[in-house]
């Protein structure tokens, strides 16, 4: 193989970048690893649309998404043990295994990262953070119940999200006792029977609430569940009608939820939904055709807030003044609901 | 008349009025000359303002010295100026630097530059002197081409990147080497610390 010799730092600082701005997403990582000045050459690229997430399973994967690639970083241990149940996860790792498909349908190349300094997980975390001006992850994926939380929480701070499945009951209030600064629930209960105690799980001034759903879970979202989470951002997925949907309606124009800014809730198909039942008894105006309206959305994986422009709808409005437009979308049988700021 | 039949004669074709083209003459820093036409010359941004400048005549270009390029060799100055004939009239790209560009090295560009890293490096530095946008990008773009796959410890050798100490000796070297007196300061003020004086002064 030829050994290339190129003294890059002795070109200009500017074709320093541009020769940075030649490479791929992975030599532009590998190279921020080398020294304090080579990340500061990748940090000053200023990489966009970066997304930063982690994911539990047996290892701690680190995935870095930038446009079309999105690569993973996997801590891994030689020694993984599944068994016992709840261990410490050890904060340890003086090497990374990279997994990355370049292309669609390409096979998924490996590579090993090993860096002198770097010898514990949070090391190489707070770098990429770094590289990429980024305080917070977009999440924490959590599979299984293998590893004691609070372990986790020590390895990984500024976690925005969680996002956890399949794991028993019990853990996901030990995984939020221990993420307590969290700002958003997001709760896969996958296969889950007794689902009673969740109310301790949603009460939470959460920016993004996410209820388990009847098809997954077989859980049947109540309107009790709707009023003591008194988030930000509620997505159901549950079979709700029209009644329950009037009931919680009215409710908020007394003061319930006040924090709400977006509910929305997917409607199953075969039920039959009449915006009419929706509305009795409630005041509202229905807007012009022509009225366009700007909210901001805050999708629960992404940081950025985007905004989203809403068509007409029916206004309605709280005891103290404050707006809401409700929305029924025929297409994709959703129904919408946006508070004004 | 047929055009067999017609009479052969040779026509003296310096003769025939037509558009001249201008060929400016340059000389690198070991005194080799070149000449290059003006539409070459545009590619170059840096050498396209100093001619017009100049505003030489056809008499001009060849009675005058050749125009000096003082810091670009013979071996380095040839490569820039066969670049520039291949692409001359070419569209020159706008770099603003903002996005990443998909840069792709063309056939003639890529047997240009099959040389060694030592005049690769000199290429670039006069490609940025000369500022030619476009060579800029295809020598870059085959020094980031040397990165394909490598970790980053192979990335350091390859392009012999200097670990966190070295730096930071080459730092503390080039203050010394600026401002000795300054050096001889602090060692001063840290002496009378050591003697347990309050004041510098």
């Amino acid at each position: 193989m030829e050994i290339y010799r190129f003294p890059l730092f002795r070109l200009q600082q500017n074709n320093c970048i541009r020769v940075l701005r030649n490479m791929n997403f992975l030599e532009q990582l590998s190279f921020s690893v080398i020294s304090k000045r080579s990340k500061n050459l990748v940090k000053s690229l200023k990489l966009v649309r970066i997304c930063l997430y982690l994911r539990l399973r047996e290892n701690l994967t680190l995935a870095i998404s930038s446009y079309k690639t999105t690569m993973r970083l996997s801590f891994e241990r030689d020694n993984f043990q599944p068994e016992p149940i709840g261990q410490i996860y050890n904060p340890n790792c003086d090497y990374i295994k990279i997994r990355i498909r370049k292309r669609r349908g390409e096979p998924r190349e490996s590579y090993t990262w090993r860096k002198e300094e770097f010898r514990r997980i949070r090391d190489w975390i707070d770098h990429f953070r770094d590289v990429f001006n980024r305080s917070k992850f977009s999440h924490l994926e959590w599979i299984y119940d293998f590893y004691d939380p609070h372990s986790i929480h020590d390895i990984i701070k500024g976690l925005q999200s969680v996002i956890a499945r399949e794991c028993p009951l019990k853990y996901y209030k030990r995984i939020y006792a221990a993420f307590k600064e969290t700002n958003r629930l997001n709760l896969y209960l996958c296969n889950q029977r007794n689902l009673t105690p969740m109310h301790d799980l949603i009460i939470g001034n959460y920016d993004f609430f996410r209820p388990p759903d009847v098809i997954q879970n077989n859980y049947k979202l109540s309107l009790n569940d709707l009023l003591v989470s008194n988030s930000r951002e509620i997505l159901g997925h549950s079979p709700i009608k029209e009644k329950f949907l009037n009931k919680f309606l009215k409710l908020w124009r007394r003061g319930s939820n006040p924090r709400l800014q977006h509910f929305y809730v997917y409607l199953r198909p075969n039920v039959v939904f009449n915006i009419e039942n929706v509305l009795r008894g409630i005041d509202h105006q229905e807007s012009p055709e022509s009225r366009r309206r700007e909210f901001r959305i805050r999708q629960f994986n992404e940081l950025e807030i985007s905004y989203l422009t809403v068509r007409s709808g029916i206004d309605i409005h709280r005891f103290d003044g404050i707006h809401c437009t409700v929305n029924y979308i025929q297409e994709i049988r959703m129904f919408d609901m946006f508070v004004w700021n | 008349m047929s055009v067999e039949n017609a009479p052969v004669v040779d026509v003296d074709e310096a003769a025939i009025p037509v558009e001249k083209k201008m060929y400016y003459r340059f000389e690198s820093n070991d005194k080799k000359e070149f000449r290059v036409s003006e539409l070459a010359i545009q590619q170059s941004e840096t050498l396209n303002r100093l001619v017009e400048a100049m505003g030489y005549t056809s008499e001009d270009v060849e009675n005058k010295p050749a125009i000096a390029i003082e810091n670009i060799d013979g071996k380095t100055l040839k490569l820039v100026f066969q670049w520039c004939e291949h692409h001359k009239g070419e569209a020159i790209p706008v770099d603003d630097g903002s996005v990443p560009k998909i840069v792709e090295i063309p056939e003639f560009d890529a047997k240009l530059m099959d040389i060694d890293n030592g005049l690769l490096f000199k290429l670039i530095w006069a490609a940025d002197y000369l500022n030619i946008v476009q060579l800029l990008n295809v020598s870059c773009k085959k020094v980031a081409n040397m990165a394909q796959g490598k970790t980053p410890a192979q990335l350091r050798r390859v392009y012999l990147l200097p670990s966190d100490e070295e730096d930071e000796a080459a730092k503390r070297a080039a203050q010394e080497a600026q401002d000795p007196r300054a050096r001889e300061v602090e060692e001063e003020f840290e002496e009378r610390k050591r003697q347990g004086g309050n004041s510098f002064f």
